[in-house]
C-alpha cells in the first residue's frame, strides 16, 4: 500500500500547535501519526529541494550559460 | 563511455531542431539549470561535486539537444541526464554518505526552521544515508513527478519506484525516530536543537575519517 506522496503543492503535514509545545517541551514530540510523519518527510525533502533551487546560481555556471545563450558560440 | 539515455518516449524521433526551438531549447536549458542543481545536490550530497554535476549535464544536453523532442518534458529529459552521468561517473565513490555530508547540506541550503514532528537537519542527515536509488526515487517523486514519470527517468518500472520509494520512507522514519539506532542524538541542548545541530555537525566532520 503505497501512499500517495504527491500533494499537489504544499503538504500540510505539520500541527503548529505540536510546534509550540516542541518549543516548551524542548524536545521533538513524538509524531502524531504515522501518516502525518510521512507527510512531514515529504515536505522536509520538497523544502530541501527547493531551497537548493531557489539559491542564486553561482558564477561558476556562467561560462556555460553563455555558451547555451549561444552568445559565445560560433557554429549555433 | 557513458551509458546512452534510456529508453525514453524523447528519443523517437531525433531531428534538427528548427530555429524557433532551438532557442526555446536553450531558454529552457537556463530556466532549469536552480533545480539542476537542487537534483545534482540531493543525489551527491556536497555542494561542489553536485555543481560540476548540473554542468556536465547541461553541456551533454546542449550536446545532444537533436535528441530532445520539442514540447516534451525538459526537465524530465535532463534529469535523464544528470543520473546518467552520476551514475557513470564514477560519483558514487566520491559522494558523502556519512554524517560529515549534513553541515554543508544544512549551512548552503537550509533555514533554521523547526517542523512539529521533523527537524530538516535530521531528516537530511538520514536522507543522505539511503542508498541512491532511493534518494532519487524519494526526491523525483515528492516533487512534481509522478510515479510514472519517475519511473520513466530511472528506466525502471513504476512498481520498483513505488517500492523504493515506500522502503526509503520507512527508513527516513525510524531513522529519524531514533528507532533504528544509527542517527545519532541531535542535541544536548534541546532547547536550541538548531544551534546544537551545528555543534554536532562540526565536531562530527572534524573527526571525519
Amino acid at each position: 500500500m503505497a501512499d500517495k506522496i504527491r500533494e499537489g503543492g504544499v503538504v500540510t503535514a505539520v500541527n503548529p500547535s505540536a510546534s509550540a509545545a516542541a518549543h516548551t517541551a524542548g524536545r521533538t514530540p513524538k509524531p502524531q501519526t504515522h501518516r502525518a510523519q510521512q507527510k512531514a518527510i515529504t515536505q522536509g525533502l520538497r523544502k530541501f529541494f527547493d531551497s537548493v533551487a531557489s539559491e542564486p546560481v553561482p558564477d561558476e555556471f556562467m561560462t556555460l550559460l553563455h555558451k547555451i545563450d549561444g552568445k559565445k558560440e560560433s557554429d549555433a | 563511455m557513458n551509458r546512452p539515455l534510456e529508453a525514453h518516449e524523447h528519443q523517437e524521433a531525433p531531428r534538427p531542431m528548427t530555429k524557433e526551438e532551438e532557442k526555446t531549447f536553450r531558454a529552457g536549458l537556463v530556466e532549469m539549470v536552480p533545480v539542476l542543481r537542487a537534483f545534482a545536490r540531493s543525489l551527491c550530497g556536497k555542494r561542489d561535486l553536485a555543481d560540476d554535476l548540473a554542468q556536465e549535464t547541461l553541456a551533454k544536453a546542449l550536446q545532444a539537444r537533436d535528441k530532445f523532442r520539442p514540447g516534451t518534458n525538459l526537465k524530465a529529459w535532463l534529469f535523464v541526464i544528470l543520473r546518467n552521468e552520476f551514475y557513470s561517473n564514477h560519483r558514487r565513490a566520491k559522494t558523502v554518505t556519512n554524517y560529515a555530508a549534513a553541515e554543508s547540506i544544512h549551512s548552503d541550503a537550509m533555514e533554521p526552521e523547526q517542523n512539529a514532528s521533523l527537524d530538516l537537519s535530521d531528516l537530511m542527515r538520514a536522507f543522505n544515508m539511503l542508498p541512491f536509488e532511493q534518494k532519487e526515487a524519494l526526491i523525483l517523486t515528492a516533487g512534481e513527478f509522478s510515479y510514472d514519470e519517475a519511473a520513466a527517468i530511472c528506466g525502471c518500472a513504476v512498481g520498483t519506484i513505488k517500492s523504493r520509494v515506500s522502503r526509503a520512507r520507512k527508513r527516513l522514519e525510524s531513522l529519524v525516530e531514533g528507532k533504528d539506532g544509527v542517527l545519532p542524538a541531535r542535541s544536548e541542548h534541546p532547547e536550541d536543537p538548531t544551534d546544537a545541530f551545528f555543534k554536532f555537525g562540526r565536531s562530527v566532520t572534524e573527526k571525519a575519517p
